[in-house]
């Protein structure tokens, strides 16, 4: 099927964009189309209007500055992927963007985008979550900053208003002892995940975990964070008793629901088992543990 | 003889007697890896194929599909679609031709069909139509479906003009309703046998419903010339379709002429034959506005209408001795038919109850197979009728057997192995030529030396498996009946036009076709064009591409007619030039004599034509011997094939080239059906109807390492030695993997696909949903 006629707006800065967004009715903004395009061929969505991004050349970066790893809206998957920076000191963003669905959607879908659709499904969700970061709007009153545990609201649901468009999204620059990773099941390569985790972990001096983050994909009715388990690690050692204590807080947190991915049950026995893996792997990149914890 | 192979695996060593062929080769004759004669257009997107025609003036047509499963349709008003702008024409049910009843079968069975002059305001005006159906009890199981009291999906044994109708006798007294075909048969005393055996074990098997998942979605177009059908779209078995197209429109058989696109599509079963929401749609559609229509099938309606493989339950009950011998088997199944019937459930069930004759000494022997309508989307042809499923449970159940007598289950395999010459014990008479000894000795050495050495972490579990399977060539019937014929006319330039029965379905038979003729005749492979010759031809075929038949009988076709035209060429020329035709020799389109050396165009003053034939008086068993190595993730389930060992007994490799590939395609396949796929459905509500939902193999699915190990036994009645390839190198996959899997974590997934959250649940030895039986 080919998609319903749509009126297509082509705005070349941000003030352009957000005054199309107050002005038009009911528009939609196309950023890489990785699940607008699809939507719109099978007449899932039949907007009336669409607001193509992709010529505001000002959002098309990744960058470290103020503090922030920052990723602007026309980032791609695939930049992520790509980037020296990121695999030097961002685990599990190094770990997420192969992950992400196959190489042509990667090159043309964006994070910012991703985490603006707010599939509970989607990766980045948790990735945001687990490293405590923002997204950034603009609308007609100017920019504003919001953070990850304030952004999700239900599937495809958010806190952004009507006018306003996902600028950036942010998370703060490594501590010295912080590693953080990705895990994630899916049924077969490219598809949804069928459970994910991410987990961030930074440590003291003393080796105990300072701060923990858990972000958790496809077993909410939105990306979530694992509080109790987060709370759990904070101040320990971590161990592989420790991280086993978490993995099954994180899995009774979590709410699957069974569907064509799989029982709720084995989703939340994954949540266990990709939490174990993530904190594993962060704890290693921290560099506070020399081996990865089995299973 | 000369071989070049290049690229081929170097380990590979052809150990078969070649000296068949009488006449001098060309170098890129047989046992050669020669280019692919359609590479070029393939690789470069220039192929044009099935949904890429169109045609001056042609309609496009949507079709109103059932999202019920059983009812009646009351009444079905195509008053406004008609209406609609840019529609020319819309058709109820009852008002296509053939045999459409008011009775809605299964989800995605025709309601209404519109034509129009665009794709989308066909599928719009079907928004337009308005039916009113009054829902009947479904019913989903097929082993409840066969019982009496299920709802009626069709009387039994209904006549559609389906091809194999056969009288049945059913025996079964709780076999009541719903039959599609029936099987018993038995040889021997089973219950004394199994009452007297040191060892009885007994265990179910299913195998999911599944879906070719063809890249290219079916697309056809039918026009209408006065009483002439005629109807454009790929289908391999051209001769049958003809049939049953013609009987089931009510029109002659010579009334339908189907002619296959530029490039047909690939097919693995799922193009055979005619499909019931289909062509005859089309072709109605066409009557009714008199210009051609083209129907293309959306990918949802390829799981819903596009036939899938039949989902099978198999009870297998075996004994043996204490030494590991064979001494009864009793296996019942149920087939899962679908909707409609098409006489694929006759092959389903005479491959089960067939295949395991071929293979193994079984002197007790019962099997009762049983094929059922149900209300769930229509089960067809797919790459491996029947022997597929039925390996799969076989070959899963040796080894369980062979652990209860505690013997390795290689050896236990090869302890009750079928030897060359020796009869089946059915009485069908001896196997003619087998390489499986070889397949399970070459097969196991590779599969040591590449598997040897490897440490596995604490982190994963590496489990080794390995199934036996064997699937016969052609119609596997091998009474004479199924024929086939190839003209060759020479061209006075020395180019061969050969005119065969095949169908170039991505198999490669045009290749092979081409090679043959070069080979005969001693022209390069490139001078020789193949085409599929018109229904009109006074040549005669059987069966087209199906049943691994191409390179078997249609080559043997090429060939008779290949030695024809050599020999008259020779004397030809030999005439021409005065000489002793023993004199001649004919070498990639050059004549050589004693005294001068001439291109053939030179000397040829007159085309010659000649027509070759071939009969299938035999029906040779293939085999193999499949070897998988799994890592399983203890924490997911996840199974990872890592090595896979493919030995294949082909007769002789044509092409070793396209004979790898055409292995490396059957584990694709057998790696799919282990792990990947199920077409699953919620009340006959497919679930997973697209590409996004159902999973499909991959490269990253593919084993890291894999080895194709081509044994060839030079087989009597084939070209060359060369017998069926397609369909025998299927089986073997998933019951290998499956037994690598059972190695890896000590308990059996008896119902594949064996997908992480199955694998996860039987390591926990828990039952889940009590769908996945799990053995301790």
């Amino acid at each position: 099927m080919k998609a319903a006629q749509f009126e297509h707006h082509e705005p070349s800065t941000v003030d352009e964009a957000v005054s199309l967004l107050e002005s038009l009715d009911e528009p939609t903004i196309l950023a890489g189309g990785q699940s607008l395009v699809p939507m719109l061929r099978f007449r899932l969505a039949r907007p009336e209007t669409v607001v193509d991004i992709n010529g505001i050349d000002s959002l098309d970066y990744l960058r470290e500055e103020n503090g922030f790893l920052t990723l602007g809206a026309l980032a791609r998957h695939a930049d992520v992927e790509n980037s020296a920076t990121v695999a030097d000191r961002y685990g599990s963003f190094a770990d997420a963007a192969p992950l992400v669905a196959d190489p042509q959607i990667r090159n043309r879908g964006t994070v910012v985008g991703s985490v603006a659709q707010a599939d509970p499904k989607g990766d980045w969700g948790s990735v945001l979550l687990a490293h405590d970061g923002a997204v950034v709007a603009h609308g007609p009153d100017g920019e504003r900053t919001i953070p990850a545990d304030d952004f999700f609201l239900l599937p495809y649901d958010t806190t952004l208003a009507e006018d306003e468009l996902a600028t950036a999204l942010r998370v703060p620059t490594p501590e010295p002892r912080e590693g953080s990773a990705y895990h994630k099941l899916k049924r077969k390569t490219g598809d949804y995940a069928m459970a994910g985790v991410a987990a961030r972990l930074v440590f003291d001096d003393d080796g105990r975990i300072a701060d923990a983050g858990i972000g958790m994909t496809a077993v909410d009715i939105t990306n979530a964070r694992a509080k109790e388990a987060e709370a759990h690690l904070e101040g320990e050692r971590p161990s592989p008793e420790l991280l086993e204590e978490a993995g099954e807080l994180a899995a009774e947190e979590s709410n699957p629901e069974s569907d064509e991915h799989g029982d709720a049950s084995y989703k939340e026995r994954m949540v266990d088992v990709l939490t174990q893996r993530a904190l594993a792997d962060a704890a290693e990149r921290a560099g506070v543990v020399e081996r990865r914890v089995p299973q | 003889m000369t071989r070049e192979a290049p690229g081929t695996d170097s380990s590979r060593s052809i150990q078969a007697s070649r000296e068949t062929a009488e006449q001098p080769p060309s170098k890129r004759g047989v046992g050669t890896a020669t280019k692919r004669t359609d590479i070029a257009s393939k690789v470069r997107g220039t192929a044009i194929y099935g949904s890429d025609v169109s045609r001056p003036s042609t309609l496009h047509a949507a079709v109103l599909r059932a999202e019920t499963p059983h009812g009646t349709l009351r009444t079905v008003d195509t008053t406004a679609a008609t209406d609609c702008d840019g529609v020319v024409a819309a058709c109820s049910r009852s008002e296509l031709r053939g045999f459409f009843d008011d009775r809605i079968r299964h989800v995605g069975d025709v309601i209404a069909a519109v034509a129009a002059t665009d794709r989308e305001t066909a599928y719009r005006a079907l928004e337009e139509i308005e039916y009113d159906v009054i829902e009947h009890e479904p019913v989903f199981d097929a082993a409840t479906a066969v019982q009496a009291g299920a709802p009626i999906v069709h009387e039994n044994q209904p006549d559609l003009k389906q091809h194999r109708q056969h009288p049945i006798e059913v025996t079964n007294e709780e076999y009541v309703n719903n039959i599609d075909d029936y099987h018993a048969y038995q040889h021997g005393d089973v219950d004394e046998a199994l009452n007297t055996a040191d060892h009885v074990i007994e265990r179910s098997y299913t195998t999911p419903r599944v879906s070719h998942c063809n890249l290219d979605t079916h697309c056809c177009i039918a026009s209408w010339t006065d009483d002439q059908l005629h109807v454009e779209t790929t289908l391999g078995n051209i001769t049958q379709a003809q049939e049953e197209l013609g009987d089931f429109l009510e029109i002659d058989h010579d009334s339908v002429e189907i002619t296959v696109p530029p490039t047909p599509s690939s097919s693995f079963g799922g193009r055979s034959l005619p499909k019931f929401t289909f062509e005859p749609v089309a072709a109605s559609l066409s009557e009714r506005t008199g210009r051609p229509v083209r129907l293309e099938f959306p990918r949802d309606v390829e799981f819903l209408a596009g036939e899938t493989r039949h989902k099978t339950e198999w009870e297998l009950t075996m004994g043996v001795t204490d030494d590991g011998e064979i001494t009864a088997l009793q296996t019942s199944v149920i087939a899962d038919t679908g909707g409609y019937p098409n006489g694929v459930g006759h092959i389903v069930l005479s491959n089960g109850r067939d295949r395991p004759l071929d293979m193994y000494r079984i002197p007790n022997y019962e099997y009762e197979g049983v094929s059922v309508f149900t209300n769930n989307v229509p089960a067809g042809e797919y790459r491996g009728i029947g022997v597929t499923q039925g390996t799969f449970a076989l070959e899963s159940h040796i080894d369980e057997v062979a652990r209860t007598v505690g013997m390795d289950p290689l050896t236990f395999r090869s302890r009750n192995l079928l030897e060359e010459g020796e009869d089946r014990s059915n009485g069908r008479g001896p196997i003619d030529t087998s390489g499986v000894t070889e397949c399970l000795e070459r097969g196991q050495r590779t599969f040591e030396r590449i598997t040897d050495d490897r440490s596995s972490s604490s982190n994963e579990l590496v489990g080794r498996g390995v199934a036996l399977g064997t699937h016969t060539t052609g119609s596997g019937a091998g009474d004479g009946r199924d024929v086939s014929e190839a003209e060759l006319t020479m061209r006075t330039d020395g180019t061969v036009t050969a005119k065969t029965a095949g169908v170039e379905l991505g198999q490669g038979s045009d290749t092979v076709m081409s090679q043959i003729v070069a080979h005969e005749v001693g022209v390069p492979p490139e001078a020789v064009r193949v085409e599929r010759f018109p229904a009109s031809a006074a040549l005669d075929d059987s069966l087209g591409a199906v049943a691994s038949r191409s390179t078997y009988l249609i080559g043997g076709a090429v060939r008779d007619a290949g030695t024809q035209l050599s020999s008259t060429l020779v004397d030809r020329i030999s005439t021409a030039l005065d000489c002793s035709p023993a004199d001649v020799r004919i070498d990639d389109g050059t004549v050589h004599t004693d005294r001068s050396t001439v291109s053939i165009s030179d000397l040829l003053e007159e085309e010659i034509t000649v027509v070759g034939r071939a009969t299938a008086d035999d029906a040779p068993a293939s085999y193999g011997a499949h070897f998988a190595e799994v890592v399983v993730d203890p924490g997911t389930g996840h199974v990872d094939v890592r090595t896979f060992v493919a030995a294949q007994d082909v007769g002789f490799a044509i092409n070793p080239k396209m004979v790898e590939g055409q292995l490396e395609g059957a584990v694709l396949h057998g790696v799919e059906f282990a792990i990947c796929s199920e077409l699953r459905a919620d009340n006959g509500i497919p679930e997973n109807s697209s590409l996004a939902d159902y999973s499909v193999a991959s490269p990253v699915e593919m084993p890291n390492q894999l080895e194709c190990e081509i044994i060839e036994s030079a087989e009597r009645s084939g070209p060359y030695g060369a017998k069926g390839l397609g369909t025998p190198s299927l089986p073997p996959v998933a019951p290998a993997i499956g037994n690598a899997i059972r190695d890896a974590i000590g308990n059996r997934i008896t119902n594949p696909p064996a997908t992480a959250e199955r694998v996860f649940f039987a390591m926990a030895g828990r039952d889940f949903d009590e769908e996945v039986p799990v053995d301790e």
